[in-house]
């Protein structure tokens, strides 16, 4: 067991003050970020503020910038990340509310904006069973539907940095998801998820940094849903172009 | 709420953002050395005399500028062509990561090959351009 240095920066909304606090913690090779925040704030420090849930890598709440990198904390163990004095921040991009507590609430809408969800599918009774997909449609959005929300990507992304009107890379992976999805049967809520993704914060923003795919622990690879999203698009504007010429 | 702005020294943060600040920057280095190009080409065919058929070739006044410019543009649009050939792998092959890698490789084989055919003169496109 050794002891590590926490280094946390903080946020008082009441003073609106920013600071570091340092923690001195006890560290074997099983010891996550999380279990040294958790340590922190049951024996030193109630007052220290963060978000986190399923400690397991599936609920998304933990992200936090560890040494520079945007990271899940519950997965993230302190000898990995190296040395004596570690430093744990808020995710960057977001406004911080406190401590290590972001407002997620703009990428939220952005991916609510998306229609995550698929309609219209074939009414069926319940006699005539449920709505089958095969595994080779399945396997289409199999990458896509492993996002848990976390907005690492969002904090990885300099260019929802520089601008925050952004779509971003996890709204798009949504967004690519249920238009790849077979079982999404309505071509007006295809071609509304496209006008949105092809508007101008949408997709076109995006110039392939790529270190949202870096960063994101589901292996989402979102830069690649925006790419495949720009091909789609092009066509879906096209086709939009033609359409209304036809009736003109 | 406390907000964060955007670094300016964010591109320093990995060599993932360096690269990417690399590859944006031969983007308008080699749009320069188009443009240079194309004053060179128009400036040669106005030289040319009457009567006779222009030279095309950009190298033929012997300029060093020229020469060095044609080198280090040549790096940057290498840099730039990489990039894109492996993008190009993964969006002919989403979730199939081995024929992703395998068609960027084959991108860069044919990319490499008829540079290779260039540079042999065995595209007759060379013929235009003087030494």
């Amino acid at each position: 067991m050794q002891n590590v240095t926490l280094k946390i920066r903080r946020y008082d909304p009441e003073k609106n003050e920013s600071f570091i606090a340092e923690f001195r913690v006890p560290a074997d090779e099983h010891t996550t970020v999380l279990d040294a925040l958790n340590f922190v704030k049951d024996g030193q420090d109630g007052s220290l503020s963060y978000r986190w849930s399923c400690r397991m890598g599936i609920c998304g709440s933990c992200g936090m910038t560890v040494n520079g990198k945007p990271v899940l904390t519950c997965q993230t163990y302190l000898h990995h990340v190296g040395g004596e004095e570690i430093l744990v921040e808020p995710l960057r991009n977001f406004p911080i509310v406190k401590d290590l507590i972001v407002d997620i609430d703009d990428p939220m809408e952005k991916m609510r904006s998306v229609m995550p969800y698929t309609t219209l599918m074939e009414r069926k009774s319940l006699e005539e069973g449920e709505n089958l997909q095969s595994l080779r449609n399945r396997k289409k959005i199999d990458q896509t539907s492993q996002c848990i929300k976390c907005m690492l990507c969002y904090s990885a992304c300099p260019v929802y940095g520089f601008d925050r009107k952004f779509a971003g890379p996890a709204a798009a992976a949504l967004a690519y998801r249920y238009q790849k999805d077979s079982r999404e049967k309505s071509a007006t809520a295809k071609e509304k998820r496209m006008d949105q993704m092809t508007a101008k914060d949408g997709v076109w923003n995006c110039s392939f940094v790529g270190e949202c795919s870096v960063v994101c622990p589901k292996r989402v690879d979102p830069a690649m849903a925006l790419q495949r999203l720009k091909i789609m698009g092009s066509l879906h504007i096209a086709k939009s172009l033609f359409r209304k010429r036809k009736r003109q | 709420m406390l907000q964060q702005p955007l670094s300016r020294f964010w591109w320093l943060r990995n060599w993932r953002y360096f690269l990417y600040i690399v590859r944006e920057i031969t983007g308008p280095v080699i749009a320069a050395y188009g443009i240079y190009i194309l004053v060179k080409l128009t400036a040669n065919f106005l030289r040319a005399p009457e009567g006779t058929a222009p030279r095309l070739g950009y190298f033929s006044d012997g300029s060093r500028f020229g020469y060095y410019f044609g080198i280090f543009a040549l790096i940057f649009a290498i840099i730039h062509s990489l990039t894109w050939f492996f993008v190009s792998g993964k969006l002919a092959a989403p979730e199939r990561p081995f024929l992703a890698r395998f068609v960027g490789v084959f991108i860069i084989f044919v990319w490499l090959g008829l540079s290779v055919l260039l540079l042999l003169n065995l595209i007759p496109v060379l013929q235009f351009y003087g030494t």
